[in-house]
């Protein structure tokens, strides 16, 4: 599965605002989001990072409402994988 | 800010709360609760003999500073205005902790200069040799660098196998049959890895997922209550890396087994192979004859090389 184009690398503090914070379902959806990209995806919380594509370790993050989260992206589809990471992040994950 | 490797490295602190929650050392707080909350910066002990007969050259602040018989039968020596300047001097020194062994009670000035100073006054029943060994064992894990990898670790025929590879290739799967095979689950999705006094690799599930297992099409699962207590464990040691991979048909897989590949995390060297997936190869199995094969070189029978013995007799028309 290889996807002609050069890696780009990205990276955005995102926020947390739902009002449960990163539950089983919101970390679901997440995953199931940077699931459908070829690039790589870290998801860091005060120094902790995890991968983005593993939805066990999204929840390790711990992180409830307010929680800042530093978004690290690699790979030739980066751009698109960001945009639909920081869309969401902003739908509150469909939730309060 | 740069892309972070997929092997990161995790800041670990300890409290000098943590001392106390932790059963083993036995202590009791008798002054300085405030100072609880302060962070361990050194894995160094300090007995402050010297420094309380005055002699502060080469004395380093924020230490945990344990006072055995020693320091407190000088102080019990000294008059109680020479006392009570040592201890004043002595308690200036932003101390991390000052613990008190043999359940010796402190006096009430050096309680009254703690609660001053918010520096922790703990009180130990054992002697000063045995609680700063205590205290050594326990910070040099705790304190340890860390890592976290994305994997699984299971515990095969007792030998710690940590799997690595892509998400999907089939870690979690291959984990859940090797449970059904009677092995044993520490660790998976998130492996968080340290090195203890041995010199060995230990690893650990995270806290909050500990037990779980998330299987794409049923979800996350509890383990431990499907299979029961005997299918996991909390940490055990890496002894053999086994990386998953699509097979490559342009890459050279290990056909004989006379080489030893090692990887190395945090400077521990531990043998690695490295297993391509394909329909009909059963990957729990083959992890199964990986820990067996472990398990026979290290009983010092490799059977590759008693094979290629009998080869080398047979070709030169030796008996075999």
């Amino acid at each position: 599965m290889m996807l002609k184009g050069e890696i780009k690398e990205l990276t955005k503090t995102l926020e947390i605002k739902n009002k449960l914070g990163m539950h089983a379902r919101p970390a679901a959806l997440l995953v199931k989001t940077c699931g459908q990209y070829i690039s790589d995806v870290i998801f860091e919380k005060e120094g902790l990072q995890v991968n983005g594509k593993s939805i066990l370790s999204v929840m390790t993050l711990a992180a409830p409402f307010g929680s800042k989260i530093i978004v690290y992206v690699k790979g030739p589809d980066a751009e698109e994988a960001l945009a639909a990471i920081e869309k969401v992040f902003e739908s509150k994950f469909n939730e309060e | 800010m740069s892309y972070p490797i997929n092997q990161v490295i995790k800041k670990n602190n300890v409290f000098v709360e943590d001392l106390v929650k932790e059963k083993s050392f036995d202590f009791t707080v008798i002054e300085g609760r405030e100072g609880l909350k302060k962070l361990i910066e050194s894995l160094d002990i300090s007995r402050p003999g010297l420094a309380l007969a005055g002699w502060y050259n080469f004395f380093t602040l924020h230490r945990l500073q344990v006072l055995g018989l020693t320091e407190i039968e000088y102080l019990k020596n000294l008059t109680e205005e020479e006392c009570n300047l040592a201890l004043n001097e002595f308690f200036e020194k932003e101390n991390t902790a000052v613990i008190i062994t043999r359940k010796i009670e402190p006096s009430a000035y050096m309680i009254a200069k703690a609660r001053e100073t918010k520096t922790p006054l703990l009180q130990t029943p054992f002697k000063a040799s045995e609680i700063i060994r205590k205290l050594i064992a326990f910070l040099e894990v705790k304190m340890s660098q860390r890592i976290v990898l994305h994997g699984e670790l299971v515990e095969v025929f007792g030998v710690g196998i940590l799997l690595l590879g892509k998400s999907g290739i089939g870690k979690s799967e291959c984990a859940l049959e090797l449970v059904k095979k009677n092995h044993i689950l520490i660790a998976d999705d998130v492996v968080e890895i340290y090195k203890n006094n041995n010199n060995e690799l230990i690893g650990q599930g995270a806290e909050i997922i500990k037990y779980h297992i998330e299987i794409r099409g049923i979800g996350i699962i509890n383990v431990k209550t499907l299979f029961g207590v005997g299918a996991v464990k909390d940490e055990s040691k890496i002894d053999l890396i086994i990386e998953i991979e699509e097979w490559d048909k342009n890459k050279e897989y290990d056909r004989i087994g006379l080489t030893d590949t090692k990887r190395n995390f945090l400077g521990v060297d531990v043998s690695a192979l490295c297993l391509p997936v394909r329909v009909g190869r059963n990957i729990a199995s083959i992890i199964e004859v990986a820990a067996m094969t472990y398990r026979s070189k290290k009983m010092g029978f490799y059977s590759v090389k008693e094979f290629n013995k009998r080869l080398i007799n047979w070709i030169q028309g030796r008996e075999i």
